[in-house]
Order: structure tokens, then sequence, then C-alpha cells
């Protein structure tokens, strides 16, 4: 909530309202619908387009919730905004976001969306939220501007909340499913034309050392990590690929290489970087 | 043994040799390309195949040198000893099962120790004989190869497979698989050059090994001469043949008459392995 006066900008969406979430009694201020759209897809997915630009956005919030508790999430590093501008202009980049909601087959959940602007800051403030109905892992992914997608993982579960009681003085058990894991996306037959520089990833001895190190790893010792192609039957793998891979079917951008990193809270879904170093990189930036 | 250089010179020494007390079987069945045509399998597809310019060799060579990232090096880093037919003559199942290996492996899943004698010998009808490299790669795409668990090392009797072995084959099967064309050495080597092995067929040789590797010979020729260039295969006549069970070929005993690359295995987890706790994303 804004300690600071809000100026609320409410977005009329198709099947879901960005809504005043300060409880403001002062009437929120219509404007025109910067093209955003939400809509539910038949399997129960929610596929939101709205807001955006490049640059260093970040999802901010829960990574667990009550079944049933509204999730709230905060897109941070929007741009900042300039009051010269007219409004419409000053929010065109608002057109440029993606937001994609992987939930639960069976739950028709609908993302809402709250974007208000920070008078004191004199900046954006873009939240989106939704009522998890089902329990079970829910991904949000948001698409930027340059058409990298960032997720975040937010696991529901129903039930009472166990009383507090002494600290226990062990680590925290990590959230069920929580750790480093890989899935890089080719169409094999045209690797030949990839640079050559990309083209090092796919038997590259440092990355593979690198992720047999950090991900986790099946009962045999095998690490989460795969290299596939994009036409490959997932029928027998493990549910961690089958997900990630959807996330990759359901991408606008679809191209190809692709790769999906996810920490179990946290990931990363965007083209193939073109060097080892740019590879490694990436994976050290999420898996530590 | 060290490492072997098979050229136009040397070559008749090393068909059907006596290596390590026992005789070396090369029994591969050379492709009737006018029965069986380039393109008349249209599994084995698609139609675009690896072509970069040779101009472009001499660096990607040197950069995959220095990086380590020919299909060689993906099977030096599995640290297991080159695998050994013995006196079966399964040439053509053994470098089917090592390429596979090495395709795994570079996909990231677990090492499985592939049986070249579950591939081999349904398509031989179970009889210890040659037999051509493309039944092994739809054997290996339409079954599947299983682990030595179920057949073992020269195992390639009908009745020597045990309980279980069709299912276990069904998680390594061969998903995606180009046919080059006849003795295109171009094609060849543009796939090594994208990291992958190829299952290669030589009719001089009567044997099919596993290509994995370009050598660079830098004799002062132009990078557009085939001359400057030769071939690192991995043989399957144990770890002792050459190094590592690896030799160069050369000149025109480099030319494969057939090669095929193995670009995809099957991505499946054995249900009896303990799956990850990490299930989702």
């Amino acid at each position: 909530m804004w300690k600071s006066i809000v100026l609320l900008v409410a977005l009329a969406l198709s099947g879901a309202v960005f809504e005043d979430d300060s409880k403001s009694d002062k009437p929120s201020k219509p404007i025109k619908p910067a093209g955003i759209v939400l809509s539910v897809s038949e399997s129960g997915s929610v596929v939101a387009v709205g807001a955006g630009v490049g640059g260093a956005m970040e999802i901010i919030g829960p990574s667990e919730i009550e079944t049933g508790s509204m999730v709230t999430l905060e897109i941070g590093g929007l741009p900042s905004a300039d009051v010269t501008k007219p409004l419409a202009e000053t929010l065109a980049w608002v057109n440029q976001l993606k937001f994609v909601l992987n939930s639960p087959a069976e739950s028709q959940d609908k993302l809402r969306g709250n974007l208000s602007f920070d008078v004191l800051s004199q900046s954006w403030r873009l939240h989106i939220s939704w009522v998890p109905s089902v329990d079970g892992v829910y991904v949000l992914g948001f698409v930027n501007g340059d058409g990298n997608l960032l997720l975040h993982r937010v696991v529901a579960g129903k039930g009472p909340k166990p009383p507090p009681g002494p600290v226990d003085p062990k680590p925290p058990i990590p959230v069920p499913n929580g750790g480093l894991q890989v899935l890089i996306i080719e169409d094999s037959a045209a690797r030949f034309k990839l640079p050559k520089e990309q083209v090092g990833i796919f038997n590259s001895v440092p990355i593979k050392e690198y992720l047999r190190a950090k991900c986790l790893k099946t009962a045999d010792g095998t690490p989460d990590f795969r290299i596939i192609g994009h036409t490959q039957d997932l029928s027998k793998e493990q549910q961690y690929l089958r997900d990630a891979f959807k996330i990759w079917e359901n991408n606008p951008q679809k191209t190809l290489p692709w790769i999906i990193v996810t920490t179990g809270t946290d990931g990363v879904s965007q083209p193939l970087p073109k060097t080892i170093e740019e590879t490694l990189s990436l994976l050290k930036k999420w898996g530590g | 043994m060290g490492m072997v250089v098979i050229n136009d010179s040397n070559f008749v020494h090393y068909i059907n040799p006596l290596h390590d007390g026992h005789v070396r079987i090369c029994a591969v069945k050379p492709r009737d390309w006018s029965r069986v045509s380039y393109g008349s399998m249209p599994e084995f597809g698609p139609p675009e195949l690896p072509d970069i310019p040779m101009e472009e060799w001499p660096e990607r060579i040197a950069e995959m040198d220095a990086k380590k990232l020919w299909a060689d090096d993906v099977w030096l880093s599995l640290g297991i000893p080159a695998l050994d037919q013995d006196g079966l003559s399964y040439c053509h199942a053994y470098s089917c099962a090592d390429a596979m290996i090495i395709v795994r492996e570079s996909m990231g899943l677990p090492y499985v120790p592939l049986s070249p004698e579950s591939i081999g010998g349904p398509i031989t009808g179970f009889r210890n004989e040659g037999a051509w490299i493309i039944d092994d790669l739809k054997q290996a795409k339409n079954v599947g190869a299983s682990t030595t668990e179920f057949v073992g090392a020269y195992e390639y009797r009908r009745n020597q497979r045990k309980p279980g072995t069709d299912e276990n084959c069904a998680l390594h099967r061969i998903e995606e698989v180009w046919e080059l064309e006849q003795r295109s050495i171009r094609q060849q080597f543009s796939a090594l050059l994208s990291g992958f092995p190829t299952c290669d067929g030589y009719n001089w040789w009567g044997h099919a090994v596993t290509g994995v590797r370009i050598g660079d010979k830098k004799n002062g020729m132009a990078a557009t001469n085939i001359n400057r260039y030769r071939k690192l295969i991995l043989n399957s006549w144990s770890q002792t043949w050459g190094e590592l069970g690896r030799g160069w070929l050369e000149g025109s005993k480099m030319f494969a008459d057939e090669s095929y690359v193995i670009r995809k295995c099957t991505s499946a987890v054995d249900p009896k392995r303990a799956s990850s706790p990490a299930v989702a994303l």
C-alpha cells in the first residue's frame, strides 16, 4: 500500500479488471484501455497480455500461499514516469508487456492487474494478483519488451498453518521441488546453421560440469537438465520437463534454441545465449 | 598400442585384423543404393542436410579442439572403456550403440550401458552375422536398445534376452536421425562440426564405426582441400585398439560410403529409478 498519494489508473480488461488495491475511497480515474488483454485459455491457464518495456524488470512477491487467498506480485523495475508528456504517451510501454499464468489444469483463476502512480516517487507501480482456487503450482510468466520471460512460482496449499512454535534451529525445509532445473530446446536439424560459438553450448564440458554440480538430482544421481529436440516425445519424462516444455510451447515467440531455468521459486525462459560464457553466466545468475 | 592412423598405404593391415589374440570381424553389409535409394526412408529425414562451408572448417576445428566440443570429447568425458565386439559380427550394431551413448550423454540423460546385441540380434534373426547399418538404425528407432542388464555382452540369441527387454528398449530409442548422401564427406564433416557423432560404413573395410572428430593437419593446403583434414573414429575393438579405442582415417579411407547422424534419443526416465523430487516448474 502506498503511503503517498496514489493516482489510480483503472484499466478495464476483458475477463479481468485492474483494480485499486490501495482501498482508497477516491474514485479511480479511468483512462482509455492501453491495449491490455487478459484471456482464459480452454485448458484453464490464464493468458494475459499487458503493459511493457525492456529493462531490468523483476517479479517480487510470495512463493507460497494458502489456497483461496489472494496472491499479489509486484512487477519491479518499471520505467520512470515523465509527467510532462500526455498520459497515453507515457503509458505506451504498457502495450509491450505480456503475462502468462500457468495454473493447475482444472483451475480457472483469473489474473487481475493494478497499475498505479506514486506521486512522490514519480513512478509507476504494477501489481498482478489472482486467487488460487485449487492446490497446486502456479507459475506467472512475464514477458518484457525484450522478449525475455521472467518466471515466478507460487505454491498454493490448503489447510491450517501450524501454530507458532519454538524456532527450529535447523535450516528451513526447501519448498517442494525447489532447486535448479534446466531445459534447453533446440531444432537439432538446424544446429549446423547456428553461429559456431552457440553450437559449442550443446557439448560444452564446463556447462555440463556446472549443471551436474548445481542441478537437483534424481535418486540415481542424474542432474535435472536436458537438451532436447523441439518435437521430442516427453511422455515418459519427468513432470518438470513437461511443464518447462509447455512454457516454451505457450511462448508467443517460440524461437529456437531456447533455455528455461528454474530455481523452484523463480526462473527465466529466453532464447539460448549466443556463447558458452554467456550461458554459464545466465546459469550462475540463477543457480549460484 | 599407440594412436592408429589408417591411410591409403596401410589400410589392408586393418581388415579383419588379429588384435589382442582375437580376429576382429568386419561384417557390415554395404548399402545397395540402387535398391535403397537416398531419401527413400522418410523417417531418416529431414531433407535439409548439414552443410558448413569448408572455408570455416579450420577456425571451427580450432575452437572445438580448444574448448573440447567434439562428440569425441563427450565420449571421453564418460570415462568408460571403448566397446569390444570381440569375435561377434556386430560392428553395425556397435556403431549405432556407441553413437546413441554419446548423444544421450550430450542430452544430459543418465549413462546406461546400452547393449549392441539388443539391436543387432533381432535384425540378424538372432544370428552372429553382418547386417546393414540402416537396419540397426531402424531397429533402434522403432524398438530401441536395452541395457546390458537385459541383453548382456555377446548374448545375441533370442533365448538370452531377459524378460522386460522390450520395455527397457522403449526407454532408449533414436528419435531424430539423418541419412547423409552417399560418400558426402562434406556432410559427414558438417555433422561432426555440429557436435554430432556419425554412424559410418566403409566398403573398403567392410566395417562400421563411429565418427567423432575431425583433425586439421595444417599441412599448408587450402581450407577447401579435403586432404587437409582427417577423421577420428571410435572403433569397437576394445580399449586397447589405437588410443583408447580410437584411430584416425586419412585420404580416401576417411570417406564413409554411408553415414548416418543420430541427433536425439528418447528423453525418458526408467520408472524403476526413483524420479526427482523436483517434478514441477
